[in-house]
Order: C-alpha cells, then structure tokens, then sequence
C-alpha cells in the first residue's frame, strides 16, 4: 500500500530520540510485528530514497502507528523536525513478520536501544494471544530503555541492561536454565544475535531475528537490501532485507 | 481534444504509451507491490538475465547520493532458465509488451540466452552491453565500437526478436558506439545505462559500496542523459529508447523532444513506486493540454 497519512503528534522524547505517531487506519489493520514502512516526509529529490522504520506501536480502534526513532543523519533530522501535522508518505507495510503461533506458551523477545523497536508491537501482540513474554533490553543508559513502561504495562517480565560489561542475553540464558521458551526473537545488535544462535543450539527453541539493510525500494525490486545467507553446500547466496527478510530464522544468518 | 494517440514503434513493436521502467529497477515481474496494473505501462523492460544463476556482489551493494544513487547489484537474477519457467509465463498474462534484457561474459553467454528466449512470448531483447558493475562483464562489448558491433551481429543472427542494444554512457563518444550497433543489425538503442562512480565514507575512510565502484543512476545524471540521447538520435537512424533520471512527465518530454522514441523509469520508482505510471499518464495530459494528437510528433522535435 502507498498512502498519504497525516502526523498526528511528534515529539522528541530524549536528546536525540522521538516518537511519531501516523493517521493511517489502513496500514495499521495489516500490520503484522516485525514488518516495517517506508517513509518519505520531505518535498523534492534530496534526500533520494525513502526512509525504512520499523513499526513500534500499532493501534487499529485508532487507526494509529507509532514509529520510534533516533536521529543519525539528514533523513532523522529531518524527522525530527517535522511539524505534528506534517503529511507523510508511506509505503508499506512490509516484508515478512515475526512468525507467532497460537500454541505458544512463553517467549523472549531481546533488543538494544532502537533497534528493539519492533519488539514492543511483538511483544503486545503476544500478551493479547496470552503468551508469557520475556523482555530483555539493553541500552546506554536508564532514559534508552525506551518501552520499559509498555512492556510492563502488558504484563512482561522485563529485564534492563545498562552495564556496558553485561550482555543482557545472559540474563536469557540464566532463565532457559528454569523454564521452556517457544521462540526467542532478537534484532539492533550482531552481539545479541549471536548469543541467541549459540543458545538455539543449547536449548530447545526457535530463533529470529530481524535485520537492517540499506534501502532503495524497500519492496524487492532493486535487490540492494542484500545480506549474506548460510547454504546447505556452502555456495555464495543471498537475500533481501526488505522481501525475504527484515526477520530470519537466525540460523539463516549466524 | 479527443483522440490522442499515445502510441509508439520500436522495431516492429507498437506500444500504447511510450513509458516503461527501466531494467533493474523496478521487477514487476514480481509484482511487487501491485500498485498499479503493469498493463498501464508501453511495455516492461526487465532486469538482466543471464545464462546460469548469478548471486549479485557481496553487500553493501547501494548509496544514496545527491539527488540519485549508486549501485552495484552485480546483475543478481535467477538464471535464463528458471526465468523463463518461472517469471515469463506470469508475466504473459498483462496487456504489455515484454523486453528482456540480456547480459553475459563472452558472446557465447549472450547467443545462448538470445537462443533460449526464441520461442518465448518475449516481445523483444535489450541487449546490456553496459553494465559497468560485473568485473567480467559487459564493459568490454560497450567501450569498443568493433565488440560493440560483433555482438550486436552475432545476436541479430539468433533472435526471433527485435533487438534493442542498450548503451554505456562510460565512452568517450557516444555516436560512434551507436553507429556501430547500428551497423551490426540493432533495431533499435537505449541509453543511457549507469555512469560509473564511487563513494568514500571520510569517517571510516573506507568504500561505501563492496565493490568499490558502483552505477550512478537518478535525477542526477538527467542532463547527461538528455545530452547522449541527442547525439545518438542525431546519428542513427534506428529509434533510440531513452533513460536516465527520469522522475516525470517533464522528464520524460525532454528526452522525446531529444530524440527519444520512448522512455524509461528507473531510479525514481524507488522513491514513488507510482513514478512509471505517473509519467505514462502526464504525457497523455501534456498533449492533450497542448492539442498535439501524437506524441510521435514530438519525437526530436526540439528548436532552437
Ligand atoms: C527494516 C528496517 C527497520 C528500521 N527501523 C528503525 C526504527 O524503528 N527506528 C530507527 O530509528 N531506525 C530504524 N532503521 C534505521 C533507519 O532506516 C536509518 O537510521 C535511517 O534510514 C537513517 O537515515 P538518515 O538520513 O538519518 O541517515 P544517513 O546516514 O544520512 O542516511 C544515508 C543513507 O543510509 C541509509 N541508512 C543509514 N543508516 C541505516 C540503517 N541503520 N539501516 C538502513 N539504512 C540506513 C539511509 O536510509 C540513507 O539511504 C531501520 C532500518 C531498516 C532497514
Ligand atoms: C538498482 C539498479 C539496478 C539496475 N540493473 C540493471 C540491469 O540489470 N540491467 C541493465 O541493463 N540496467 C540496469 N540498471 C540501469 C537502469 O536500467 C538505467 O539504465 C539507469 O539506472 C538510468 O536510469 P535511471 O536514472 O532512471 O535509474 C539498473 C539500475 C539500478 C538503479
Ligand atoms: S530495498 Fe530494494 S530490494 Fe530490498
């Protein structure tokens, strides 16, 4: 789908940190967690390609998304900038989401910084089909642990991670120890995604994880969002990001 | 003003409208998105096939640049055969013209595409001589007007098709390529294909693209664009498909008052996945705005 929404409110939540909050009924009735929009809210060519985000928040009585995003370059600057009532482009949603079955009795879902962006919408998601969720986030510091609140407020167990020295998976790890996980799912940092392939091997659960590429079209057509995936014979293949991905089977990958 | 025609011929192809989206850049072979009905389009032009499987170079493969883009996919694609199982029976069932663009190594590689599309509900082939990405590739056919002119030859001989020889704009004089292909038997040229650029990242004073070099593409390159379309209609007497930087109807106006026959969107449909069928429907605005019954009477109709 490709559609003009309106911002309904936008606002800089730490230095170098906002949330925005889009009008736009009919992407938010087929959003499914893990999927991303692409997003143009500028006039003209500069900068050229639309901006990928993932969706953070999705209330469909409300007809609202909610992206949460850091400022990195002219596009977030931008974005930042942007008035509440700005019009934005968007293309989406897309790409494959975060497999979630009925069946399923408990969940971890692991993330740093922004880049766990795309675990709260999972994670709500989960709670209303009344699977167990484990959230273990890390961030810089206490004011980056973004959706702390969300995520307590559906009742998951949360668990925070600042200490730089600390990988908030072996608080994962201390958990698989005690109790069963269906699924775990992990993405905003290669370290974490590698602890959570190496646990998939000790224990006995499903791992993803969602990846970010760089853009062109963000619907499969450029075969720019390439990542490298493992082949049964070893050969040189790859995949798109924004078609067959953003979310693998983190085997796939590690 | 009733009754505009929009219609256009490239070799013994009519289209109903002279837009299309370039090679590569827009796979509607796919159908992608589904935003719009491929049938709205004069016909589709698709990504390179090749002989056998190609896995595309290593990532990151594109950069955003001023006002365009680099690239350098590495002509990623499924391999001739399993495109024309696979991709070419889907594609059969719009109300459009089918281009296939084929790419190869050595001649050979071209003659045994051109071979296996012959008695395929391929409409036509682009011959991409050009692609400035694959270390192996193409580049040598398109810089040197003899190559350019054997393999144009050697795949006039084959094809059942017309054949459209895609231009690189990488050369020192473009007529002179043209003029080659020309002599070899094309029905038809397109260009421009990429030009080849190269970014550095000054913070971590590495390449931004794996393969170092990549094609730069987009609004960027529109007046080169325009500028090789010119010289190469004025020296061939074959139509000439132009491309590069085309966002809309102006864009795509410019390059027929060039000399163009028809267009095609590439780049731009990356950012407005509507930009092809936007173009296609301006220009029907335009002539209507302007009571000119055809666009083919805008063909190189520039003045002074
Ligand atoms: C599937 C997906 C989901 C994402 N979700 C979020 C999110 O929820 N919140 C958030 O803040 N960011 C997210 N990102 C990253 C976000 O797209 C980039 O931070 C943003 O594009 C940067 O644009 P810029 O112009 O500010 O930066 P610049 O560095 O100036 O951008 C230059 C180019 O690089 C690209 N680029 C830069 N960083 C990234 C990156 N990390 N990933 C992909 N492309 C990049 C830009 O899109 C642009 O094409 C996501 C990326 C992907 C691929
Ligand atoms: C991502 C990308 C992939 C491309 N792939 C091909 C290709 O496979 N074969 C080809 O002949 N040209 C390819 N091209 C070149 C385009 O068809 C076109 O000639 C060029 O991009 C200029 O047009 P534009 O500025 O509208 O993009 C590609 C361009 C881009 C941006
Ligand atoms: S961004 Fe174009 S194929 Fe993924």
């Amino acid at each position: 789908m490709f559609i003009t929404a309106k911002a309904l409110t936008n606002r800089i939540i730490t230095p170098g940190f906002g949330r925005i909050l889009l009008s736009a009924p009919q992407i938010a009735e087929q959003a499914k967690p893990g999927q991303f929009v692409m997003l143009k809210y500028w006039r003209g060519i500069d900068p050229f390609f639309m901006r990928p985000f993932s969706i953070n928040t999705v209330d469909r009585a409300g007809g609202t998304l909610g992206i949460l995003y850091k400022v990195v370059g002219q596009g977030t600057e931008i974005l930042a900038d942007l008035s509440a009532d700005a019009e934005v482009e968007i293309l989406g949603p897309r790409g494959n989401g975060f497999p979630l079955e009925d069946g399923m009795t408990r969940i971890a879902v692991i993330g740093r910084g922004v880049g766990a962006a795309p675990m709260r919408f999972l994670a709500e998601k989960a709670r209303s089909m009344g699977i167990g969720v484990r959230a273990y986030i890390s961030a810089n510091s206490e004011e980056h642990l973004f959706d702390k609140a969300a995520y307590e407020g559906s009742g998951c167990t949360f668990t925070g991670c600042t200490d730089p020295n600390v990988k908030v998976t072996d608080f994962f790890a201390e958990d698989l120890k005690k109790m069963k996980f269906d699924a775990a799912y992990v993405c905003g940092s290669k370290r974490l995604m590698k602890a959570v392939a190496e646990l998939s091997d000790e224990y006995d659960f499903a791992g993803y994880v969602s990846l970010e590429e760089h853009m062109a079209c963000g619907i499969g057509a450029c075969k720019g969002c390439a990542v490298r995936v493992n082949t049964k014979d070893g050969s040189e293949a790859y995949a798109r990001v924004c078609k067959e991905g953003p979310v693998f089977p983190v085997k796939r990958i590690v | 003003m009733a009754g505009i025609d929009t219609s256009v011929v490239i070799g013994n192809l009519r289209m109903k409208n002279p837009v299309m989206p370039a090679s590569g850049a827009y796979d509607y072979y796919e159908n992608n998105a589904g935003l719009f009905p491929m049938s709205d389009l004069g016909a589709i032009m698709l990504k390179s096939i090749h002989h056998d499987i190609r896995p595309g170079n290593k990532p990151p493969r594109i950069a955003e640049t001023p006002s365009g883009m680099l690239n350098a996919i590495g002509l990623m694609g499924p391999g001739v055969d399993t495109f024309i199982e696979e991709d070419l029976p889907f594609l059969k069932q719009y109300d459009t013209k089918i281009i296939v663009n084929v790419c190869g190594h050595c001649e050979e590689d071209y003659l045994t595409v051109a071979e296996k599309l012959a008695d395929t509900c391929a409409d036509m082939l682009e011959i991409n001589i050009s692609c400035p990405n694959v270390k192996e590739g193409g580049i040598a056919f398109g810089t040197d007007p003899k190559k350019a002119e054997a393999v144009t030859a050697a795949v006039r001989k084959i094809a059942r098709q017309p054949v459209i020889v895609k231009l690189s704009p990488n050369v020192t004089d473009i007529r002179e390529i043209a003029k080659a292909v020309e002599s070899g038997g094309a029905d038809a040229v397109s260009l421009i294909n990429t030009i080849t650029g190269m970014k550095i990242d000054v913070r971590t004073r590495r390449f931004v693209l794996a393969n170092r070099t990549g094609g730069l593409s987009g609004p960027a390159i529109h007046p080169v664009a325009v500028r090789m379309v010119y010289e190469a209609a004025h020296a061939v007497k074959i139509p000439v498909i132009g491309m590069g930087g085309i966002t809309n109807a102006y864009d795509a106006l410019e390059m027929i008052l060039a000399g163009a026959s028809a267009v095609a969107v590439g780049s731009a449909t990356f950012r407005n996945p509507l930009a092809a069928a936007e173009t296609a429907e301006g220009i029907e605005m335009y002539l209507r705005e302007n009571e000119i019954a055809s666009v083919r009477s805008l063909i190189g109709a520039v003045q002074e």
